[in-house]
């Protein structure tokens, strides 16, 4: 009796880890090989407009840069950008603005377009 | 040479290591950081390789590191605030520089955790999207052992699985709510062992007071856990003399780092202007003039099924069991909880729904945790005892 109530909860910790696994979080085997490779992220799920700008952060070596009003007001566009272009930082008081691409704001002045992204440099208020 | 230590000593390796991590973080002693974490790894790698322990539970550790090292972290918390702060403290030179921190990031949040993992960054000199989390899932394993030593054969893999049933997604995910449940029902099972059950004393009051520094720099709601549990010792102190003075005044203390970091976040928050509060006083008084924010509170509780499934068991063997020194220390504690959760929304600056919907199931795991193992624990010395 014993040896089947083990069985059974032992096949319960499987059967809940293979769910949690399944369900509830983004899991894959390749990521295990890639967990000590420099700046791998795998497939996460960034708007391409995070990528595009981390990637011109890194180019160019901008260290302090600011977002337009339509980046903060997106609140997940706003906050995976910050934290993914991390070491480089935000600053309201950077004149160099990231602004989604086409976007026209008063008293800035476009320095180069990008795909999803263009920059600007801005006259601060 | 031949060298051989017990669980106990095992467990306060884990625990002084994890402290020591931290110190050598905000030191930003490089050199000690990077001997810790090898330290700490081949602490590990003794415990799932050459420890004497119950190969499930080494599998069970092993499978959740290998699984931890094979998920993008994508949870908004995990992501915003915890994940964030590690690579804050990765990357920066001076830690201290809270108020600089983006607000959405919660610069005044207790930062245990992050800070822990970021040494295992720091030892590895490269940041990726995947490996800093192991650092956060790492802090679960003291509390773990301890717990499934309280548990043997098929009772310890009904904890495991009761675990896993209770918290889920969280021993992966990068969150911190798992861990305080974890770290909770250790000082709560300690608190009843430590006043009522007066086996292996010094150990169980070193392991509480590592217990209790961390759990209480985990989140606010652990400080307020660590200070739940303070107050049953010092009840037990003035009306029952059932522990002597030099206890409580070590139990006393491991509340004190979080007390001045709650003291220093009060004034970054004021001086700096970081508005980084979600409660107000007024809202309390404000809410508390209508039922129905009450009852709405208290329906996004009981609508979660494993909290009532824990209360019910609970329930069912309060009066089976023999021990009810344990069953009442902790409905106490744990209502006391439920009622310091209850003001907490009540004061929120959020709209109430939102912020329960956002938030509701996760607060509430260390009592949903408690009550079943705590009923799970009493079955067992029940058993043991006959």
């Amino acid at each position: 009796m014993n040896k089947l109530i083990k069985f059974f909860l032992v096949i319960s910790i499987v059967v809940q880890l293979f769910y949690i696994i399944s369900n509830k979080v983004r899991f894959h085997p390749k990521y295990l090989l890639s967990s000590l490779k420099e700046d791998y992220i795998g497939d996460l799920d960034l708007p391409q407009e995070t990528l595009e700008i981390k990637k011109i952060i890194q180019e160019k070596n901008i260290k302090v840069f600011n977002l337009s009003d339509k980046f903060k007001n997106d609140e997940f566009l706003y906050q995976r950008t910050i934290e993914f272009a991390y070491p480089s930082k935000f600053s309201k008081h950077s004149n160099i603005f990231f602004e989604i691409i086409d976007e026209i704001n008063p008293g800035c002045e476009i320095l180069s377009k990008n795909n999803y992204t263009q920059i600007s440099k801005c006259i601060l208020k | 040479m031949y060298f051989k230590i017990n669980l106990s000593q095992l467990i306060i390796s884990f625990y002084f290591l994890i402290i020591l991590s931290c110190i050598t973080m905000l030191l930003n002693f490089e050199l000690l950081i990077i001997i810790n974490s090898l330290v700490f790894l081949f602490t590990l790698i003794y415990l799932i390789f050459f420890f004497r322990i119950n190969i499930i539970f080494k599998i069970f550790i092993f499978l959740l590191i290998l699984i931890n090292l094979s998920t993008i972290t994508t949870s908004w918390d995990a992501r915003s605030i915890w994940l964030f702060k590690t690579k804050i403290f990765f990357y920066e030179e001076n830690i201290f520089n809270f108020h600089k921190h983006p607000q959405f990031s919660h610069p005044t949040y207790p930062f245990i955790a992050p800070l822990f993992a970021s040494t295992f960054v720091k030892s590895l000199k490269f940041w990726n999207e995947i490996f800093p989390k192991i650092g956060i899932f790492f802090l679960y394993l003291p509390p773990l052992m301890f717990l499934s030593s309280k548990f043997k054969k098929n009772y310890l893999y009904a904890f495991l699985s009761i675990s896993l049933f209770v918290q889920g997604k969280y021993f992966i995910n990068g969150e911190i709510d798992g861990l305080i449940s974890i770290y909770f029902l250790t000082s709560l099972i300690l608190t009843y062992e430590i006043i009522f059950n007066k086996h292996d004393q010094k150990k169980n009051i070193i392991i509480i007071f590592f217990n209790n520094i961390i759990l209480s720099l985990l989140k606010f709601e652990g400080t307020v856990l660590v200070l739940l549990t303070c107050f049953m010792f010092f009840i037990h102190f003035i009306f029952r003399k059932k522990i002597n003075s030099k206890t409580l005044v070590l139990i006393m203390l491991s509340v004190v780092p979080s007390i001045l970091w709650l003291l220093y976040s009060i004034k970054i928050n004021n001086v700096y202007q970081l508005n980084d509060s979600s409660f107000g006083l007024e809202n309390l008084i404000y809410r508390l003039n209508n039922f129905d924010n009450l009852m709405l509170i208290v329906s996004f509780f009981l609508s979660d099924e494993k909290f009532l499934l824990g209360i019910l068991l609970f329930f069912v063997f309060f009066f089976k069991t023999n021990n009810k020194d344990l069953n009442y220390l902790t409905l106490t504690i744990l209502s006391l909880y439920f009622i310091i959760l209850v003001m907490i929304y009540l004061s929120t600056n959020f709209d109430l729904s939102w912020h329960l919907q956002s938030s509701a199931n996760r607060v509430i795991k260390p009592l949903t945790l408690s009550f079943i193992v705590i009923t799970l624990y009493n079955i067992n010395l029940n058993k043991l005892k006959k």
